[in-house]
């Protein structure tokens, strides 16, 4: 993993465009990848900001598990097309295809940590801007399912480390992620 | 002489005429498989019939689109459900994605506060709304918080949410690209209800032939294929199989027949006119069943076959007797007594059959019966007149033979009988005699229900085996009856017992309920202030509850959600295939009028909950486990059956013993007979399979077959000098019987299968039996 990194860091930067097929690349080099982070929740009903914090574990090709540690416990783990959700409440599982807005954000960040273009594709509009030491992947949902609730992913990374995920919803709420890259990949 | 011949004639063609001018106006052909299905005599059986028939299972129809690739296939589905649902010919399509539309999810949040079986006074009191909004704060910040969002301002409690989860089916098939799929991924599942009923084979031909033009639309010219199933597809199938079938097997027995009467009259004019009989007695017995049950039946009609092989044998039990140079008429006063007998005694075999419970069998027996003395009557009046003499050839083969030496001593020929009825029963003894598995009563082959059922287990919609069925002289009555099971239920549910129920009354509850929970829904200014304490300290905006106090004040004084409401969308279609009104209540429990079905998914503990159902010790709640109900049905008629022949062969005695004057000597002629049916049901018990209500009404037809042997048989024995021309007979008309028979044998409808099996069978047993025990003589 970390040859081909450095061979790509050592490339002349400015000499062409950072395109996606380049992005897709270099995240489908990772195999697993755990982080911490910290979620910061904006919404319209309530009068301050959900703040959570946990880690984000990516096993390839589309396991997903986030670990939230406070200010509740939750776990979120997405196998294929099952998204778990435990809470203090007990479990819950939630067929990704029947929920649009758990889907919205599965679907867009799970194909960039795969490097799938075709399913990003078939899932989103985008637009990649920036360099590969510093990116910003913008996904536009296409489904009128998810996007009558997620208007906008911003993703960004440096080279095939995710830094940051913003999803805006329609309604005006917004949810930032940022990722503190404790673990780094492996 | 001339003259009667001529106007016999014209007599014969203006009947035929206007049988044929009948047939074109009036003549209606049926193939509701379910009259081969016992009728009910209780309310509970009415009940099964009418699930059976047009039950919401009937209607129900299984597609499974594959050998494409998977996205092709969902975005098939999609658009098929698209093309489909605006189709008139079905009430409703899935395929998985959005089970519950947006009509079906505005009409459950309107009334939710009716619907929810949580709304009760201490709903909405200041503690259950704080744990409540906790709740939604959480659900918020976590990941199904999406989903929290939109209903968070006007129902913070989560009522529509807890009637979604309560209505979801149990089990769902898994999902690719938002579309229900196999488990193994590779094929994608859809299910639509028809609009036409399970029985309406007209109806479900059209929904199946929009079905099929939408998938070829969709396809292109793509790899993908599609397999469907359905009672209403399966009985559309039937029909064609049916029709199919019956038109080549009809060929092929005529063309048998035709062959073997060829040979033996040498004479074109005398084989057709053999052939008249048997040609008049299938008009005039289509006549009688369509007069008397109004349609008849494709499978009765498929019975046309056999019909003509049977009659094909009374020509030729007159012309095969003719001496040299006698007329026909001369040889029909011969031979009037044995003719007449054996022509009675067949009508006799059938007339058991018009008892039966099933329309079908019914139908089977009258076209036998009026086919039988139809053929019989123009054989014996009507031929005489046609066939002169002079046109029969009969081979001189058959003429120059020696007398048969058919001499076996006693001893031998009883220790031959013995032995092998002693070997049939050694064989058969340790199996088992019946079956009365409804199932096997199907017409259709076992590939068509093979499909079905992997169909329905993809789609986890098992075929319904166990319901709960609730009664009462009223819609309310039924739907509190309804109401108070839930708990119990549940119970099961928890228990393990089964797996999981739908309930009319989760989607409409009785009046009463929706009135209860409606006066438990605290006031306007009760409600405000039970909120305001409830979220203190919480960081809920002010105000953003003010859809929620709102919509609780409507709900207050809402109209009840009624059946009517839900009229056109898939609630109603649900509600409506779970409650019934049943209009025949004349029936045994107190004229309950209407009634509820609790189908009941996963059943893992049958008897438990047989149990639970009988100390519930409610005459209004009954467990039905379908398929023991309907074995139940078939064993009753199986038993009604096996009178009805039994008092077919005491008729036949009757017949017999008037016609021979002497009951010693109708005894003598029955014995091999009887003997031949025991002989054949055991080779089938011990080869084959159990005996169904079908093997008995073909061993029926056996009994009407042998006596005509027997009586040629003994004939022959008696009168020493006809032996050649009897066997000739005997031959002859063994050998149509044989290939009618036969022939049926080779169908793929069980029906038609099973009878073609076992006469030809008995048929054999007949000729062997008789000829040993009737004809054959000690040596002298």
């Amino acid at each position: 993993m970390l040859f081909p990194m450095l061979v790509l860091m050592a490339l002349p930067i400015a000499a062409h465009a950072f395109d996606l097929a380049e992005l897709m690349a270099l995240m489908g080099r990772v195999e697993t990848s755990r982080v911490a982070f910290e979620e910061t929740k904006h919404v319209s009903t309530l009068t301050a900001p959900i703040v959570r914090r946990g880690t984000l574990r990516y096993v390839r090709p589309d396991r997903l598990e986030m670990h939230v540690e406070t200010p509740f416990f939750e776990r979120m783990d997405i196998a294929g097309n099952m998204l778990t959700i435990e809470t203090r409440r007990g479990i819950r599982q939630i067929d990704l295809a029947g929920e649009p807005g758990p889907a919205a954000w599965v679907a867009g960040i799970r194909a960039t940590l795969a490097g799938d273009r075709p399913a990003l594709a078939r899932h989103f509009a985008y637009e990649l801007r920036g360099q590969a030491a510093r990116w910003t992947l913008t996904l536009l949902p296409l489904d009128p399912a998810l996007s009558g609730v997620i208007q906008r992913i911003a993703i960004e990374g440096a080279q095939a480390q995710l830094t940051r995920i913003e999803v805006d919803e329609r309604m005006g709420d917004r949810t930032v992620l940022i990722v503190q890259p404790a673990n780094g990949t492996q | 002489m001339k003259s009667a011949r001529y106007w016999t004639m014209a007599g014969w063609a203006v009947l035929v005429a206007a049988a044929l001018a009948w047939f074109a106006v009036a003549l209606e052909i049926d193939s509701d498989f379910s009259a081969f299905l016992p009728g009910g005599q209780t309310q509970t059986q009415r009940i099964l019939n009418r699930e059976l028939r047009d039950g919401a299972t009937s209607r129900l129809l299984l597609i499974e689109l594959a050998h494409e690739d998977p996205i092709r296939l969902a975005s098939m589905s999609r658009s098929m459900v698209r093309t489909l649902m605006a189709n008139p010919e079905f009430r409703f399509v899935a395929n998985g994605e959005g089970a519950i539309g947006a009509v079906e999810l505005a009409l459950i949040e309107r009334h939710r506060y009716q619907l929810s079986d949580r709304v009760d006074a201490a709903h909405f009191d200041e503690d259950a709304l704080r744990a409540a909004l906790e709740e939604r704060l959480e659900g918020l910040a976590g990941g199904g918080g999406a989903l929290e969002k939109r209903w968070l301002p006007n129902d913070p409690t989560g009522e529509t949410l807890h009637i979604l989860a309560q209505l979801a089916p149990t089990m769902q098939p898994r999902r690719v690209d938002g579309v229900w799929f196999a488990r193994n991924g590779e094929a994608a599942l859809l299910i639509a209800q028809t609009r036409a009923p399970g029985w309406d084979v007209e109806g479900q031909q059209r929904a199946i032939a929009a079905l099929e033009r939408t998938f070829g639309a969709e396809r292109k010219d793509g790899a993908a294929q599609m397999r469907y199933s359905s009672p209403g597809a399966m009985a559309v199938a039937s029909r064609t199989l049916i029709a199919a079938d019956a038109t080549r097997l009809s060929i092929a027995s005529i063309v048998l027949i035709l062959g073997i009467l060829l040979w033996v009259y040498r004479s074109m004019p005398v084989v057709l006119l053999c052939f008249l009989p048997a040609a008049t007695g299938l008009i005039a017995g289509i006549v009688a069943v369509s007069a008397w049950f109004g349609t008849v039946q494709g499978i009765t009609l498929g019975f046309g076959a056999t019909l003509l092989g049977e009659a094909v044998d009374y020509p030729s039990f007159l012309l095969t007797q003719l001496r040299l140079n006698e007329s026909v008429s001369d040889a029909r006063t011969r031979l009037g007594p044995t003719l007449r007998m054996a022509i009675l005694t067949t009508a006799c075999g059938s007339l058991a059959l018009l008892f039966a419970d099933l329309p079908g069998l019914a139908q089977l027996g009258m076209l036998t019966m009026v086919g039988i003395l139809t053929a019989g009557a123009m054989t014996y009046w009507v031929l005489p007149l046609w066939i002169p003499a002079s046109m029969i050839r009969v081979p001189e083969l058959l003429h120059r033979t020696r007398p048969p030496d058919f001499s076996i001593g006693a001893g031998k020929r009883w220790g031959f009988v013995v032995a092998l009825a002693m070997l049939v029963a050694a064989l058969s003894w340790n199996r088992p005699w019946f079956d009365d598995d409804v199932a096997n009563m199907n017409p259709l082959p076992a590939a068509l229900k093979d499909r079905d059922r992997e169909l329905r287990e993809a789609l986890g919609a098992p075929d319904v085996r166990y319901l709960l069925v609730v009664s009462g002289p009223t819609q309310e009555d039924v739907l509190q009856r309804a109401e108070d099971l839930r708990p119990e239920l549940q119970r099961w549910v928890a228990s393990g017992a089964i797996g999981g129920f739908d309930l009319v009354s989760d989607l409409l509850p009785s009046r009463a309920a929706q009135a209860r929970r409606q006066a438990s829904l605290p006031s306007g200014p009760r409600l405000a202030a039970n909120l305001t304490k409830a979220l203190v300290g919480l960081p809920f905006r002010p105000r953003t509850f003010d859809p929620f106090l709102a919509e609780v004040e409507d709900a207050r004084g809402a109209p009840a959600i009624t059946l009517e409401a839900m009229a056109g969308n898939a609630l109603g279609f649900k509600a409506e295939s779970l409650l019934r009104h049943d209009g025949n209540a004349d029936g045994a429990i107190g004229g309950d009028a209407w009634y509820a079905v609790v189908p009941l998914s996963g059943v893992t503990d049958p008897s438990f909950i047989a149990h639970g159902a009988a100390a519930m010790g409610s005459a209004q709640v009954r467990w039905i486990d379908l398929r023991a109900e309907s074995s139940q049905m078939l064993t009753v008629f199986r038993h009604r059956t096996m009178l009805y022949s039994g008092l077919g062969a005491l008729l036949i005695f009757v017949v017999l013993a008037h016609g021979l004057r002497s009951v010693t000597q109708a005894l003598r002629l029955m014995a091999p007979v009887i003997l031949a049916i025991a002989l054949t049901a055991g080779t089938l018990i011990a080869v084959s399979a159990p005996l169904s209500v079908l093997h008995l009404v073909a061993l029926l037809l056996v009994l009407g077959v042998g006596i005509n042997y027997a009586l040629f048989f003994a004939r022959a024995a008696a009168a020493h000098e006809d032996s050649r021309r009897t066997l000739r007979t005997l031959a002859v008309v063994s050998g149509t019987t044989m290939c009618a028979f036969g022939v049926l044998a080779l169908s793929r409808i069980a029906v038609l299968q099973v009878i073609g099996v076992t006469v030809a069978l008995g048929v054999i047993y007949s000729l062997v039996c008789c000829a040993l025990l009737l004809f054959a003589r000690d040596p002298a």
